[in-house]
């Protein structure tokens, strides 16, 4: 049972409907019952992983509480993180370090064999990694009360809308929300369904359609020309961000719908004139989890190296977010590029702010255009080294696109279709982004406009979402 | 609360209301596509509703573009239509026939299969493809079964217009776009015949693996056929691979099941004539217009001999 399925369509009412009919003391335990059947459905096995986590997790945050040294408050919080991290590292990363050992004595002509798992990604493990480690990490910064009830950390780290692909949530954000836990507000319910019917929309309709091309091309990269490796991958950044942020549109709809607040994971990252300003709106919960945990204390220990420091910190941050992405060279690849790039803008962020002031560009439609392309090229090309399965792979699609060009690949009736998908969605965030107050349709006064802007998305997902494709990309992080 | 009710019920009505109106909308575009030149798009619509040409091709995509209507006319002296459909699969295909023989029997159904239609493990995708059935999911008891394999909620989904003509818009849209413009392929999709590079010979090897219920759909049909008196030629087109399908149990279940029913079956897949050329195949598994006039001129007397 997915977002997406049939399945959750009679689950998800159902348990909006419950959870308003019981007495406020059973719904924390409902919906934590709830969030571990949802989970169930899914890999079962894997519960108890997730529960191990959270029994860890309650475990070392009471135990740190009852310490008053500081030393060894600081020791329990690095013990807690490395027991955490271990079973990401068992199912995710066991495997990449043990072929990069075997290659590595291969090189050397020692042959040696290594045992591997095979075992399948428990889902979402990245994600509840990830909000332990912060709420570990705040307990021992005192930026969050420890937290007594076991059933609550259960919640906070299985809550089934997040569980799966986040946002990254934090504790300070979560456990008041766990506690107070009242009935559903009507503007909660209108609310969180407009934002689900709205991620149903960039799944099924823009990001699972360009999916069919992009993926028609990218897995058979030998066969296509530059010209058609070139739109599949100016098409991906949007693929990726109808997927992740309709996904995480669904997720922070459907905690609406229990009156949760979930902090948002995108914010039109194609309006970006810099990097920088992209990473600030691109996958935001992650990279605001980066910021606070890596970042800020890197940035803040070498903060003596001025702008080095900066770079420093900057690199090891996105080497962070590469190796979570995913345990492959070609993904820790793009997340230096990431770094790489941010540290540049970094290095010549005071010579551009000049730039702009003397010639006046910081309100100048052409040039904000010209920046929000290039930003896009830019990502959209890292993106080739983020989605490649091996060098040789992304190498032989940034050949082909400057040395092979060619008739493009057209499959007409899906392309047309993802256009115009694609073209609502931006026209969608170009309002939002430039023109908040104008042209509602979900927001409008107007219960007539209101009503056929809800059966138009609706009418469009059922007639031409693709209804039959398969996970969410980033199920697997 | 009782406000927010209120509307959700309004909303329901409405959403009803629209999606009646979405039904009654593809009712009139599928009735107004069957009268366009017959594409792949509307290849089963016309089938099961309004062909009347002596022999009709049924198959996937190597038989929408291997089989070349315009020559088996003036070969046989008879109509003949393409009605192939790209990416389908025997059992919609099988439906399909099975549509066109309640309403009117042809002289001859060439039918592009070959002994993979037997195996198990296509299942998933023909699945997915069994979609292209959903025009006929009310009036056609084995078109809905079909449907209804997919997953066990289909039967409710099925109840939206709407769901029912997912993905569908597009491509009756697309028919209507092109025009009544005059029908000389008669539904064959040429395939060209340069600016790619001629493929290399795959080698595709298969395991044992035989699927007793689409056995039993295959038979049901030619019997169905049979009964009707209507006459069949299964092919199997040439493809540019080394391959030992003939050696594996499907394979031989299905010629066993031609013989016994005395269907004549001609399969090419590994001719020699056709082996040892790759410049007549757009692809390993499709021939291209050069490739698929030469499998014309080899096949026509042996389906006239068989008629």
């Amino acid at each position: 049972m997915t977002f997406t399925s049939f399945e959750f369509l009679l689950f998800f009412p159902a348990v909006v409907l419950l959870y308003n009919i019981i007495p406020q003391k059973w719904r924390l335990f409902y919906l934590l019952a709830a969030s571990y059947v949802f989970y169930a459905f899914l890999q079962p096995v894997y519960l108890i992983l997730l529960a191990a986590v959270t029994a860890t997790t309650y475990g070392f945050t009471r135990w740190m509480e009852n310490v008053d040294d500081d030393d060894k408050k600081h020791k329990i919080m690095i013990w807690g993180i490395v027991v955490i991290l271990l079973p990401l590292f068992f199912f995710k990363y066991f495997n990449f370090v043990d072929e990069s050992i075997t290659s590595l004595f291969q090189s050397m002509g020692i042959g040696i064999t290594m045992p591997t798992i095979r075992w399948m990604l428990p889902l979402g493990i990245s994600y509840y990694t990830f909000m332990a480690i912060g709420y570990l990490v705040d307990v021992y910064n005192e930026d969050v009360e420890v937290e007594h009830n076991v059933c609550a950390v259960g919640l906070f780290l299985s809550f089934f809308p997040i569980v799966l692909s986040g946002p990254i949530e934090r504790a300070g954000n979560m456990f008041p929300q766990i506690k107070a836990m009242e009935r559903s507000k009507p503007i909660d319910l209108t609310s969180g369904a407009k934002l689900m019917l709205w991620g149903y929309f960039m799944k099924l309709c823009v990001a699972d359609r360009l999916g069919i091309y992009i993926d028609a091309v990218y897995s058979n990269v030998a066969q296509h020309n530059g010209t058609s490796l070139a739109l599949a991958a100016l098409l991906f950044p949007i693929q990726e961000y109808g997927d992740l942020g309709g996904y995480s549109l669904l997720a922070i709809g459907a905690a609406r719908c229990f009156g949760f607040k979930i902090v948002p994971n995108f914010n039109r990252p194609f309006f970006s004139t810099s990097m920088s300003n992209f990473w600030r709106r691109w996958h935001m919960s992650l990279i605001k989890w980066l910021t606070d945990y890596i970042y800020t204390p890197i940035s803040y220990a070498l903060r003596s190296k001025k702008m080095w420091g900066i770079v420093i910190a900057l690199l090891v941050t996105f080497l962070v977010s590469g190796i979570w992405h995913g345990a492959a060279l070609t993904v820790i690849c793009w997340g230096l590029m990431q770094g790489v790039l941010l540290s540049i803008e970094t290095v010549f962020q005071n010579k551009r702010n000049n730039f702009e002031e003397k010639f006046k560009l910081k309100k100048n439609g052409l040039y904000i255009f010209v920046c929000c392309v290039v930003v896009y090229i830019i990502f959209a090309f890292t993106e080739i080294y983020g989605m490649s399965s091996s060098f040789a792979e992304a190498n032989l699609i940034v050949k082909k696109i400057f040395t092979e060009p060619g008739a493009l690949f057209i499959d007409k009736t899906t392309l047309s279709v993802a256009v115009l998908m694609t073209v609502i969605l931006f026209f969608k965030d170009l309002r939002d982004e430039f023109f908040p107050n104008k042209l509602r349709c979900f927001e409008s006064k107007s219960i007539v406009v209101r009503f056929g802007s809800y059966l138009l998305i609706c009418f469009l997902i059922l007639l031409l979402g693709v209804l039959n494709a398969g996970q969410f990309i980033y199920f697997q992080f | 609360m009782k406000k927010l009710l209120y509307k959700t019920l309004v909303f329901i009505a409405l959403f009803i209301a629209f999606d009646y109106g979405i039904g009654l909308l593809f009712t009139s575009l599928e009735d107004k596509v069957i009268d366009y030149p017959i594409n792949y798009g509307n290849a089963y619509l016309k089938a099961a509703r309004n062909l009347e040409d002596d022999v009709v091709i049924i198959g996937e995509s190597r038989a929408h573009g291997n089989f070349i209507p315009s020559i088996l006319e003036d070969s046989l002296g008879m109509s003949v239509v393409n009605a192939a459909s790209n990416g389908s699969y025997m059992s919609q295909q099988a439906a399909v026939i099975r549509m066109m023989l309640n309403r009117y029997v042809p002289q001859l159904i060439i039918w592009e299969v070959n002994p993979t239609s037997l195996m198990e493990t296509f299942q998933s995708d023909e699945l997915d493809a069994a979609l292209d059935l959903t025009p006929f999911y009310k009036s056609d008891s084995l078109s809905r079964y079909l449907v209804q394999q997919r997953d066990g909620y289909e039967w409710i989904k099925m109840q939206s217009n709407a769901y029912r003509n997912n993905n569908k818009l597009v491509g009756l849209l697309l028919i209507i776009a092109s025009g009544h413009h005059d029908d000389n392929l008669k539904g064959y999709n040429p395939l060209s015949t340069s600016g790619y590079i001629f493929p290399s010979k795959k080698e595709h090897l298969f395991d044992d693996d035989f699927s007793k219920y689409r056995y039993d759909l295959l038979k049901s049909t030619l019997e169905f056929a049979g009964r009707k008196g209507c006459r069949m030629v299964l092919v199997s087109s040439p493809q540019y691979e080394i391959t030992n399908l003939n050696s594996t149990i499907q394979a031989q279940m299905f010629e066993s099941l031609m013989d016994s029913l005395n269907v004549s079956y001609f399969d090419y897949r590994c001719d020699e004539r056709f082996q040892t050329d790759s410049t007549y195949f757009k692809d390993c598994s499709h021939l291209n217009q050069k490739g698929a006039q030469a499998f014309m001129q080899i096949i026509i007397p042996e389906i006239s001999s068989a008629i």
